[in-house]
């Protein structure tokens, strides 16, 4: 409780309300003891009487005699209708509630977050982890094996793996063997040209050559020989046994 | 009347409650509309809610005067919105601005202390006007006043501590002969011959 005479509480008190149902003691006493306190309570006192006195001593209007015979002698059921239809007119003039929404901006990184999570569960649902590839892979070919029909490509550095390449739809997968060249049979089966799968070349397109002193760098001497230049691999070498096409005759363009 | 003995009838309490506030009801009506016959229909509407009421028993004690209080203050508002929106139709809106003049009110207040505490009075803002009308004019305890006017207890304290100080402050700097602080409030009704 605030004891300062610049305070509510210390007003209501002086004018003998009581706060929260409880005399409060501390304001009392320093009513009974501070002569300031008590010169302020009094000052209250004075002007909320002088102001009763004021507002009370105001001429009285009172209803006229009419109105007190309606009130009087009213007729119940036409009250009761009558406010139930004001009261009904007030609902109707009401505005509704107004149901505050929040902005709807949420919506859009929300399903973005969710395609995201679904997307990261179907990837890690459906697609086999790299040890699942490994773990399901064929077995390297040996010597015994058949020749399954792929074209083996000279790798164009010796340290550098040996490719395969399928040759058509279902023939086996890709197998990469680091460094092992696989033997070829001697006489394999021979395949009809009708039981031949389509057949394509890979080679890779020999280094462009200088012929004559570029014109781009100055002083640059003209090729010796054939040999490539280092850092340039030779041109790929197809092995026997492969099946190759023979290269286009450039001619009329055909339609 | 003793509602354990008696039963109370609506007829009864309507008239116990004409003869008992009719006065300050219609007086504190007039507070708020500025206008004598408004008030009075006013009041009669609130005596006429009374029929309303299924148990009449509920009301008869000390319910009824912040009953009456209450519902009498509610329709005077209502009574105060639909004049402003029939005003407004016809009406330039300067015609509720204060006006610098000097308040007739002021002009006939003829210097003694109880017209300068009206007049004072008249100049607080409406909300602790209100208060200490209800508080002093009704005899109302600031919980009855908190229930009818929607605010906390402590509120209407503060509003009534802040109104008379205000009061006392104003009567001190004319008694010691300043120039009084200047402060007008809007009034309730915002019509210009009620300040």
């Amino acid at each position: 409780m605030n004891t300062s005479p610049d305070h509510p509480d210390f007003t209501a008190l002086a004018l003998g309300e009581h706060i929260n149902g409880i005399p409060a003691q501390a304001v009392l006493d320093a009513l009974r003891t501070s002569v300031s306190a008590r010169h302020e309570a009094d000052q209250i006192r004075a002007t909320a009487n002088q102001l009763a006195f004021v507002l009370k001593g105001q001429p009285p209007v009172r209803l006229d005699d009419a109105r007190r015979n309606a009130i009087f002698n009213a007729d119940v059921a036409a009250v009761r209708a009558r406010f139930s239809a004001e009261d009904c007119a007030a609902l109707a003039e009401e505005p509704g509630p107004v149901v505050e929404r929040a902005p709807r901006t949420w919506i859009y990184p929300t399903l973005a977050a969710a395609a995201v999570a679904v997307a990261a569960i179907i990837v890690m649902k459906f697609l086999p982890s790299p040890a699942d590839v490994q773990k399901e892979a064929p077995p390297i070919a040996t010597e015994n094996d058949e020749p399954t029909g792929r074209i083996m490509v000279e790798s164009p550095t010796p340290n550098s793996p040996v490719r395969e390449r399928n040759q058509g739809p279902g023939i086996g997968p890709v197998i990469v063997e680091q460094g092992v060249k696989p033997p070829l049979p001697d006489k394999g089966p021979a395949l009809s040209p009708a039981n031949e799968p389509p057949v394509q070349v890979v080679k890779e397109a020999p280094p462009p050559r200088p012929l004559v002193p570029s014109p781009l760098v100055p002083n640059s001497p003209p090729p010796e020989s054939d040999t490539p230049p280092p850092g340039i691999s030779p041109p790929t070498k197809i092995l026997p046994g492969s099946f190759a096409t023979p290269p286009k005759t450039p001619g009329k363009p055909g339609r | 009347m003793n509602p354990e003995t008696t039963p109370v009838t609506t007829a009864d309490l309507v008239r116990r409650a004409v003869r008992e506030f009719e006065t300050p009801l219609v007086g504190y009506a007039a507070s708020i509309t500025c206008d004598h016959d408004a008030a009075r229909d006013v009041v009669q509407d609130t005596f006429l809610k009374l029929y309303t009421q299924d148990d009449p028993a509920r009301l008869d004690g000390p319910g009824l005067k912040s009953w009456l209080f209450t519902v009498c203050r509610n329709r005077a508002l209502d009574w105060l919105r639909r004049r402003k929106r029939l005003v407004s139709l016809d009406a330039s809106p300067m015609d509720f601005l204060a006006s610098s003049e000097p308040d007739p009110h002021d002009l006939t207040a003829d210097g003694d202390e109880n017209s300068e505490v009206l007049r004072f009075f008249h100049r607080l803002p409406d909300n602790q006007a209100e208060c200490l009308r209800l508080k002093f004019q009704n005899d109302l305890s600031y919980r009855e006043i908190a229930v009818m006017t929607g605010l906390s207890v402590s509120n209407v304290g503060f509003l009534i501590h802040t109104g008379l100080k205000r009061l006392r402050q104003l009567l001190s700097h004319q008694h010691a002969g300043a120039h009084e602080p200047a402060i007008r409030s809007t009034p309730l009704c915002a019509a210009p011959h009620c300040s």
